[in-house]
């Protein structure tokens, strides 16, 4: 039988080709080391500030090796290719188009860190040429665009990691086993809090000189063509609802997740929405800078997403239930009686996957074929609980969400599950 | 008596020369937000396009004909205008009907206005529409009409499968748009 080459392994589907490469894996591994060869080869296609938090963190590991770079920006590009290069002690492969990146043989998967309208195009590319994908959270700009990625990765038989990172904390693990378990009792209500916008702007905005090497209208992609502006680019995309849709789905996919978690959600998720938001009238950002809106669970209970004004640049949720009430956030965990966290769970209690490393987390999905911790099917029921709230807030309305048609009560709602993309981009 | 260099409450008043029964329109005097947004400009003030998008947001269906009369109105005024011509069409995206389709189908031959009126037509539930984009595929070249097929597929059109079949098979066609035919029609089968 001919030896199974490292790409055949790792883009291979079927469980007798995973099942008889495996040893050779655990052999590498058990000698202290990745071998080369069984190192997971890595496309990242955007470089900016989330990109440089994902180099920092893969550059450390011996089980993978980034081996291509992808940005519309060459400065960006640039940055982040010295970084890898000086790491490594050669030459990373540089790209300005993500196709060209996908269509590497040499790369087994790729990391997603583009601004959000440009996330379910790359993505489905590199699923469609066999790649498997960590995609950046928020998932998707719209539902349609993540009802398609997920239809991608399936088809495709791909490994798919959304970029909630909170699934593999021991603190928000330990908090859904509590809740799904039912530490609390009949839980009554949950509270999340997200920060507000941390960049502000002008009630006008001139255009400014496209800067040396940013190609805008590759940047623009599939989003409405607009004049550049400095500040409506790199990092402030968040904010222009052209681009994203603000911190109700960029902090909220963090916390919302950790909801959907712990109410066993992930194939699922609320059946109503209703809440306001203030949308910017004038300037350069026009997504939400203050939400408050509630979702409601089949079981009646009532999730409360809230922008915080304490200052604090964080996200925090807590459980309400019959017992009192436990919160979490990225650096604590606390509860009304601390014996609510301190107790073990009994044996028989059912617990959630267990992953302490979200990268690692996705390499070992790779190898073994199986879907990883926040699988992209996961990642979109989050992310579609934060697009409909932002689009029950548009409406100024309560509306009913049915999780198993993914459509509203509403068919005025509904034409806003999906967008028209520039041309020539579309979900074909 | 106050001299010539002191503004006397004549050279101050703003209502000097107003009529007494054009009192209250002085008072009353405001822009029209419908007028305002056919001369929409990136990076302006864009409160009355606000003012509009509200009116669309919270209006009840049975208002959107004649906000939709409004929008084709202020779409007609917004001739060479991007800004414009792009915030009206999201607007249609929302309430758009049978109305908007001819208009609008005007605007989708057109390369420079075709991605605007897709923005409009792809959620519009109108009848019309799907013949209004099938209408379009043998105007459209290269990457517009990428787009345009792209819209086809969203809208599940299977009638249009016997033109992107064509499409699909011209040698004539960039390869970019014969890939983009032969995945819409894998989509739609």
């Amino acid at each position: 039988m001919p030896e199974l080459s490292r790409r055949s392994f790792l883009r291979g589907a079927a469980a007798t080709a995973t099942l008889a490469a495996f040893p050779s894996i655990v052999t590498s591994t058990l000698r202290g080391q990745t071998t080369p060869s069984n190192r997971i080869h890595l496309g990242i296609i955007g470089t900016g500030g989330i990109a440089e938090a994902h180099i920092g963190a893969l550059l450390r590991k011996d089980t993978c090796r980034i081996v291509g770079l992808c940005d519309v920006d060459r400065t960006l590009l640039s940055n982040a290719a010295k970084k890898v290069s000086a790491a490594y002690g050669e030459e990373v492969a540089t790209f300005g188009d993500f196709r060209e990146l996908n269509q590497r043989e040499d790369i087994d998967a790729v990391i997603i860190c583009t601004p959000d309208h440009w996330h379910a195009l790359p993505a489905i590319d590199a699923v469609k040429r066999g790649k498997d994908i960590f995609v950046e959270k928020p998932l998707t700009l719209t539902i349609r665009e993540g009802q398609a990625l997920v239809a991608a990765v399936r088809a495709n038989q791909r490994v798919g990691q959304t970029g909630t990172q909170q699934r593999s904390s021991n603190g928000f693990r330990k908090v859904a086993n509590l809740i799904r378990n039912g530490r609390l009792g009949k839980l009554e209500r949950i509270e999340i809090l997200i920060p507000g916008n941390n960049k502000f702007c002008k009630g006008t905005w001139k255009e400014e000189p496209v800067p040396e090497g940013l190609d805008w209208n590759f940047w623009l992609g599939p989003a409405p063509e607009k004049p550049f502006t400095r500040q409506g680019c790199h990092y402030n995309f968040r904010f222009i609802s052209d681009y994203a849709r603000g911190q109700i789905t960029n902090w909220g996919t963090h916390y919302v997740d950790i909801a959907q978690w712990a109410l066993n959600m992930d194939d699922a998720g609320p059946i109503a929405v209703e809440g306001s938001g203030v949308y910017p009238t004038t300037g350069l950002f026009d997504n939400a800078a203050s939400v408050n809106v509630t979702v409601t669970y089949p079981d009646g209970t009532p999730l409360h997403i809230r922008t915080r004004t304490d200052g604090i640049f964080d996200g925090n949720i807590r459980f309400f239930g019959e017992r009192g009430w436990i919160d979490a956030s990225r650096d604590r965990v606390t509860a009304s009686d601390p014996k609510l966290i301190s107790e073990p769970l009994p044996a028989s209690a059912e617990l959630v996957e267990e992953s302490h490393d979200h990268h690692d987390n996705f390499f070992e999905a790779i190898r073994s074929r199986r879907n990883p911790v926040a699988d992209v099917s996961i990642g979109h029921r989050t992310n579609t609980v934060c697009i409909i709230a932002d689009i029950a807030m548009k409406v100024g309305r309560k509306l009913q969400w049915d999780p198993k048609k993914e459509e509203f009560d509403d068919p005025f709602a509904n034409r806003l599950l999906g967008r028209a993309m520039r041309s020539p981009w579309s979900l074909v | 008596m106050a001299d010539s260099s002191t503004p006397g409450r004549a050279a101050a008043d703003p209502m000097q020369g107003v009529q007494p029964n054009q009192y209250m329109d002085w008072f009353k005097e405001s822009p029209d937000p419908w007028e305002q947004i056919t001369q929409l400009e990136y990076g302006a003030d864009r409160s009355f396009a606000s003012d509009i998008e509200l009116l669309v947001l919270n209006s009840d269906s049975v208002q959107w004909p004649k906000l939709e009369k409004k929008l084709l109105e202020a779409l007609a005024a917004s001739t060479g205008k991007s800004a414009a011509i792009n915030f009206v069409c999201r607007q249609l995206a929302l309430i758009g009907g049978d109305a908007s389709v001819e208009p609008l189908s005007t605007l989708l031959k057109d390369p420079s206005t075709t991605d605007a009126a897709r923005i409009a037509l792809q959620p519009n539930p109108s009848p019309a529409v799907n013949a209004a984009l099938r209408g379009a595929l043998d105007v459209l070249t290269g990457d517009k009409l990428c787009g345009l097929i792209g819209t086809i597929a969203a809208r599940h059109d299977t009638d249009a499968i016997p033109a992107l079949e064509r499409i699909a098979s011209d040698s004539g066609q960039p390869e970019s748009v014969r890939e983009t035919a032969k995945n819409a029609i894998a989509q739609l089968r």
